[in-house]
């Protein structure tokens, strides 16, 4: 439904030429959830900004189903906008009018007439939950709050497409589960294409179908998310996935010295598992097999939105032998092994 | 020269000799004063608004043909904006008897208070649409709006409370510009106060004028500032 080719898009000021984007080739399909991620400078929002027409490539071209978007004149552009909603970091909300006439504003500008602009705009407040704050203005809302605003307004006029930039970035952590809750209910039951731009690996994994990693202007990666998750190639990939696995790396390093302190001959790994594999019995199997001790350092199950993944952090005891065993058997199981301390 | 309570005392019987006063011309005064003011104020928040989103929209602009208007304008409001208002009313005589017929009377008094105050207001409403959120113009772009919805929709109510308490500011120093205008013969309370009161030797009319002219600029204050607390939900 969206296809990028072969885009480019250079800016040029003063201080010389700066390529946001490099060489971008894409498909996004009719009703999926697809996430772009990446590091500030990346070059996503430009990307998001191209699909709407906020920017124009350099070179290539952006089509939304038929129409291409750079052969548009500039009215027939802002036409094509009016059927892309957008949501933002900072939300971006007009703090001089209420929640009802923040969500009528594009409904205004697309000449909608009055009766039908109250009409839907109700509508969809009650659908994000916030009926009883529709006289509200947005200075007395939380952050949670002026977002799904945010995502009523970009609805208003029927998108066949969504994009979010950053949407969740202000948030926490719960007021975020709740926002891509709502993101996915949209998608499900209204059958909006949504594609958002994030730098947490986490917003992905929980909502997305599929992604695209970006790095200084370029897709490196790209596919289905599990499939990213279970086997990352680009540098880029593996630290994003391996960030969002470890939950607070810190702690588990502080944990680590502190068992390296007790127990000086053991070796800490690594353990990465997804969909079935959460539930076999691995470590005691491996534990009984092989007569090792297993500690368990820190573990957490993250759902995505196909199955679940989990990690585990263990310290294996016992002589050099017994582990070098466990080790091999560990990787006999349908999961991912990665030592991170081997003492001798 | 020491101090003679006798003649203190006189003069502050000169301040409060309201015998002297003839009601009938100050209120005469005060409604040239309200006339000038009022409408004064209502040009200058039209042609301010206009001239403030030329400047701010050619500023930002990098069509060759925006940057020079912009030149011109900006160069233009400066000069303006820096010339004394009393000089610049003598300055505007032989304009404002082409355009008025006249250089006595109130209306002879508004082609220099527009002039002055115009441009002087045209950069508190830039600064103002300067202020409004960069990310709701966005959103308003995103959504299809044309740059004519953008200002009528978001620039100026996005940047109402600036608008308001800006042309509070104006409408006071206005008040005070009046006066001056009144001197050289433009009536309303400056001018009663000079003839009347100073020429005349009679100060309870100057305090009276003085009064009415403070009267004035706490009305306006009090209204700007009630308005802007009503319309900010920031």
């Amino acid at each position: 439904m969206i296809t990028l080719e072969g885009i480019k898009k250079t800016y040029e000021n003063k201080n010389g030429r700066f390529e946001a984007l490099k060489n971008i080739n894409l498909t996004i399909e009719k009703g999926e959830i697809f996430g772009f991620v990446g590091y500030s400078g990346a070059g996503k929002s430009t990307l998001l900004r191209l699909i709407n027409g906020l920017e124009l490539p350099s070179k290539g071209t952006v089509k939304i189903g038929e129409k291409t978007l750079s052969d548009l004149n500039k009215k027939a552009i802002r036409k094509e906008r009016q059927e892309i909603g957008m949501i933002f970091q900072h939300f971006n909300l007009l703090w001089s009018r209420t929640v009802l006439e923040n969500v009528m504003f594009p409904l205004e500008i697309a000449n909608v007439d009055k009766n039908t602009r109250l009409e839907k705009a109700k509508n969809l407040i009650q659908l994000v939950g916030l009926k009883d704050k529709e006289h509200s203005y947005p200075s007395q809302l939380s952050g949670g709050e002026k977002q799904r605003v945010g995502i009523a307004r970009a609805l208003a006029n029927e998108p066949k497409v969504l994009l979010s930039d950053e949407a969740t970035s202000a948030l926490d952590p719960q007021t975020t589960d709740e926002v891509l809750e709502l993101l996915e209910k949209i998608n499900k039951e209204l059958k909006v294409t949504i594609i958002l731009i994030t730098h947490e690996m986490e917003v992905v994994r929980k909502i997305c179908h599929r992604v695209a990693v970006m790095d200084s202007g370029n897709i490196v990666e790209e596919g289905p998310v599990l499939d990213i998750f279970k086997d990352p190639e680009h540098p880029v990939t593996k630290r994003f996935v391996k960030q969002d696995r470890k939950v607070d790396e810190k702690e588990t390093q502080k944990a680590m010295a502190d068992l390296h302190v007790l127990y000086p001959e053991g070796s800490i790994i690594q353990i990465l598992f997804q969909g079935t594999s959460v539930n076999l019995p691995i470590i005691t199997e491996v534990s009984r097999e092989t007569g090792v001790d297993i500690n368990i350092i820190q573990g957490n199950i993250q759902s995505t939105h196909e199955m679940p993944v989990g990690t585990l952090v263990v310290q294996v005891l016992g002589s050099q032998e017994k582990r070098q065993k466990a080790l091999e058997l560990f990787n006999t199981y349908p999961v991912d092994v990665e030592v991170l301390k081997n003492d001798k | 020269m020491t101090s003679n309570p006798l003649v203190i005392g006189n003069i502050l019987s000169d301040y409060v000799d309201f015998s002297t006063i003839s009601w009938e011309k100050v209120w005469e005064a005060t409604k040239q004063t309200l006339f000038m003011t009022i409408f004064s104020v209502i040009a200058v928040f039209i042609l301010g608004i206009l001239l403030g989103l030329l400047l701010y929209e050619t500023q930002k602009s990098d069509n060759i043909m925006a940057v020079v208007l912009y030149k011109i304008v900006a160069f233009l409001v400066n000069v303006f904006r820096s010339i004394p208002f009393i000089i610049l009313i003598v300055l505007l005589i032989p304009f404002t008897k082409a355009l008025v017929d006249s250089i006595t009377g109130p209306a002879a008094g508004l082609p220099a208070l527009i002039f002055s105050a115009s441009p002087f207001y045209a950069r508190l409403v830039e600064s103002g649409f300067r202020e409004v959120d960069k990310g709701v113009i966005e959103a308003a772009e995103s959504m299809g709006a044309s740059k004519w919805e953008v200002i009528r929709k978001v620039y100026i109510p996005e940047s109402l409370p600036n608008i308001i308490s800006g042309i509070t500011v104006t409408a006071i120093s206005l008040v005070g510009y009046t006066a001056m205008a009144g001197v050289i013969g433009a009536g309303g309370l400056g001018n009663l106060a000079f003839l009347e009161g100073f020429q005349r030797s009679r100060p309870a009319v100057t305090l009276v004028s003085t009064i009415i002219i403070l009267l004035i600029v706490f009305i306006i204050q009090f209204i700007g500032d009630l308005s802007v607390k009503k319309i900010d939900k920031r």
